[in-house]
């Protein structure tokens, strides 16, 4: 795409789309670096303001523009150019004045007898090393007499400016002039004058502008010679002056400032007054300059410059060799910087952060810049970096916008993946929340075991540490409620696996119950035998579970590796009930675990706890502890009910904690039994 | 946790170190069970005496050793338990289930038994 690209921009140098680009870039070099004006080799005649008031109004009659050549040439100019065409005869002439009344037949014949002004000045510039301007024009025309352009080398006729005519002076000036030189230039489409043909064409006919054919005169040389090559011009030479020619046989001009130095009034010279320095092997340029009178050119440094003065200016650039030149491989080069550039931005842009490509873009184009101008500034190159600069710019703007699409899409990728990340954490807290109602919902309400004479008062409070724990307790009556079934237990673990056991455990353990269960140690045994065969995770359960005659107060009950529960009986101190039973449900697949029975005496409280209670620590890493939950047993008053002891259980506990968080589940089941 | 071990003979000697908790026990339990697995006849002696906390994780690890040895037939002996373990294997009633000894010499005639 970048060849093609380049392809076309070759192709459409001169008329292409950015050309304006290009102008500019020249214009810049041209406004930081104009050229200098050292040797001063010409001087410019202008017929200015001043002449035209002392003299009197253009066009002046021609053997007053005889006057003035002679004027100057008396001074020994190295050539004279003359910057004025005398197309028309001199209306002005004495011969050509036919008077309407009858005058002396003397006097007519006097008159008739004297040279016209243009014969004046045909005769005038005769011997004088001058070169006269010619226009070229649209309009066929002949070319006419022209100083003779050896070519050697390729032709070059079809790479010139081409010509369909010739103005020329009046036949009888034109032939006494040594030189003919072309006056035109084109200017830009935007009416800038960069650009002048040395060497135009009309047919095959090789036309020399003005300023070469100055040269030659002053060199005293009888042709110019033209050296050419497949791709057209390449220089021009007259006497032992060699030009350096873009190949269709233009220069480019390096401008510099307006400068007065180089004029000199046409009045001043008619006058005797002008410096004779200023014309004394000088290039002559004489021209008009009076305001109104033609057309002024803009340059790359100024809107408006006279057309004799531009010229002025191309005769200076050639003698001090100060012009400028695009080279044959300056095309090459511009398409190699672009590359150049392109690969820099392409190969650092993606590696380096978005916020740094600018200042890449920027690195690159002050690069490019720097040979530009510095191939101005040094050696009068002419290079177009605009190309390159515009293809950089593409493919910065380009790389930016992929790097930026490409972070763009990092960006949302990563947050589709927080999205699903809190979206998945959420739903794990949601299944955590949803498994702990489910563990919580499964507890049964102690409050609704009731005895409807009374005689049994029950309360339980269970906190897990991690959401869902394993502690479980359970309480139902039996046998249509002559007898309570109690438990609490704690699976070894935490967190979901161990809640799922819990559940599992205790409805094993209620199924053990209904089946009629009456005896403790048979309930044991079987549930063990249950949920045995169900843990594939390894986990076990300490349990202590019992059942209590509502009737009677006899408590039967087995300790599977629980805590022992605390007995308190009214004015006994309270104790540690260790009661028969076995090793931890799981721990041995089959277990025939042991029973015992105690007979409650009224008002007794039965305190089962976990090790959440026991080893629950402060701030400093103390448990809780039994004699601290003992000495809080005794401490409480006759005729508590369940409910309350529970409360003060918890609100003990949590004093104690001060602030920790408990690292396992605390479980609390209090029973009570008020007796008759 | 460091877990000092003692090749005796066909068997091992292996002494925890400190808490065996929450964060401790699978690395315990782990190196329980390998050397429980080294080889039909694989005694392991457990050397309690610097052990200061066992938590019910710690039991579990204890108890998948014990099913191991049952389906194995590997041998596991517990000995020099400090107050501390002893209350926990009271409580739980895992002196029941487990072999436990005074000291390491009862221990390891128990093995060569």
């Amino acid at each position: 795409m970048l060849l093609a690209m380049f392809t076309y921009l070759a192709a459409s140098w001169d008329s292409g789309p950015l050309s304006t680009a290009r102008h500019f870039v020249f214009d810049t070099y041209h406004t930081l670096a104009p050229r200098a004006r050292i040797s001063a080799p010409v001087t410019i005649v202008a017929v200015d303001e001043t002449s035209l008031a002392a003299i009197g109004q253009w066009p002046w009659p021609r053997d007053k523009i005889a006057a003035l050549l002679q004027a100057i040439n008396a001074h020994s100019p190295a050539a004279i150019g003359v910057d004025i065409l005398f197309v028309e005869p001199d209306r002005l002439s004495i011969s050509r004045m036919t008077p309407e009344t009858s005058v002396p037949p003397a006097v007519r014949d006097w008159l008739n007898q004297q040279p016209s002004n243009d014969s004046v000045l045909a005769k005038a510039l005769q011997p004088m090393p001058l070169a006269l301007g010619i226009a070229g024009m649209e309009t066929p025309s002949p070319a006419g007499v022209l100083t003779p352009v050896m070519q050697q080398g390729e032709t070059i006729a079809p790479h010139l400016r081409p010509y369909a005519g010739l103005l020329r002076s009046l036949p009888e000036i034109d032939a006494a002039a040594m030189g003919h030189g072309l006056l035109s230039a084109d200017p830009d489409p935007d009416g800038i004058v960069r650009r002048t043909p040395l060497l135009a064409r009309h047919g095959n006919v090789l036309i020399p502008s003005l300023e070469l054919e100055m040269l030659r005169i002053a060199t005293g040389a009888n042709w110019i010679d033209v050296a050419g090559g497949a791709d057209g011009a390449q220089s021009v030479t007259a006497g032992e002056l060699s030009i350096p020619l873009q190949s269709n046989g233009m220069i480019w001009l390096h401008y510099g400032p307006h400068d007065p130095a180089r004029f000199v009034s046409a009045s001043s010279v008619l006058d005797g007054s002008a410096d004779p320095e200023m014309l004394k092997n000088k290039l002559v340029l004489v021209g008009v300059t009076g305001l109104g009178l033609i057309d002024q050119p803009a340059t790359p440094l100024v809107s408006r410059m006279a057309g004799v003065e531009i010229r002025a200016q191309i005769l200076e650039a050639i003698f001090d060799n100060d012009l400028l030149f695009r080279p044959v491989w300056s095309p090459l080069a511009e398409a190699g910087l672009s590359l150049l550039l392109c690969g820099f931005l392409s190969l650092t842009i993606p590696v380096i952060r978005p916020s740094w490509t600018p200042v890449m873009w920027l690195a690159g184009s002050a690069v490019l810049a720097m040979i530009g101008f510095g191939g101005f500034a040094a050696k009068g190159w002419l290079l177009d970096i605009s190309m390159p600069a515009m293809a950089g710019g593409a493919v910065f703007l380009l790389l930016l916008a992929a790097t930026l699409a490409e972070a763009d899409h990092q960006r949302r990728l990563y947050k589709r993946d927080l999205e699903a990340q809190r979206e998945k954490e959420a739903k794990f807290a949601g299944e955590l929340e949803a498994a702990r109602r489910i563990q919580m919902g499964i507890l049964p309400d102690a409050s609704k075991i009731r005895d409807p004479q009374g005689r049994i008062d029950v309360a339980a409070f269970l906190d897990p540490a991690r959401e869902v724990g394993g502690d479980l307790y359970d309480l139902f009556l039996i046998d249509e409620g002559r007898r309570l079934f109690f438990m609490i237990g704690d699976v070894a673990g935490k967190g979901i696996p161990a809640s799922l056991f819990m559940a599992l455990g205790k409805s094993l353990y209620k199924s053990a119950v209904l089946r009629g269960g009456d005896n403790i140690a048979d309930v044991m045994t079987e549930a063990n035998f249950e949920i045995a065969r169900d843990n594939p995770e390894q986990m076990f359960i300490t349990t202590f579970a019992g059942i209590l005659d509502i009737e009677s107060g006899v408590i039967s009950a087995s300790n599977a590796g629980h805590e022992s529960p605390l007995i308190k009986a009214p004015g006994v101190r309270t104790r540690s009930w260790i009661g028969a039973g076995g090793p931890p449900m799981c721990v041995l697949d089959e277990f025939d675990f042991a029973g015992e029975t105690l007979q409650l005496t009224p008002g007794s409280i039965i305190v089962l706890t976990t090790d959440g209670v026991s080893e629950a620590m402060d701030p400093d890493g103390r448990l809780y502890g039994h004699e601290r939950l003992i000495a809080l047993m005794d401490g409480l008053p006759e005729g508590m009910n369940a409910d309350a002891i529970v409360k003060a259980i918890c609100e003990d506990v949590k004093a104690h904690a001060r602030g920790t968080l408990p690292s396992d589940d605390i479980a609390v089941v209090v029973l009570r039994w008020r007796g008759m | 946790m460091k877990i000092e071990t003692e090749i005796l003979g066909a068997g091992l000697i292996l002494k925890p170190v400190g808490r065996i908790d929450q964060t401790t026990a699978p690395a315990f339990q782990e190196r329980l069970l390998a050397a429980l697995d080294s080889g039909q006849d694989a005694a392991v002696a457990l050397d309690l005496s610097e052990v200061d906390f066992l938590s019910s994780i710690g039991l579990r690890a204890l108890m998948i050793a014990h099913k191991q040895c049952q389906t194995s037939g590997a041998k596991l002996v517990l000995f020099a338990l400090t107050p501390v373990v002893r209350e926990v294997f009271a409580i739980s009633r895992f002196d029941t289930v487990l072999r436990c000894f005074e000291d390491r010499g009862a221990a390891l005639s128990s093995l060569t038994a």
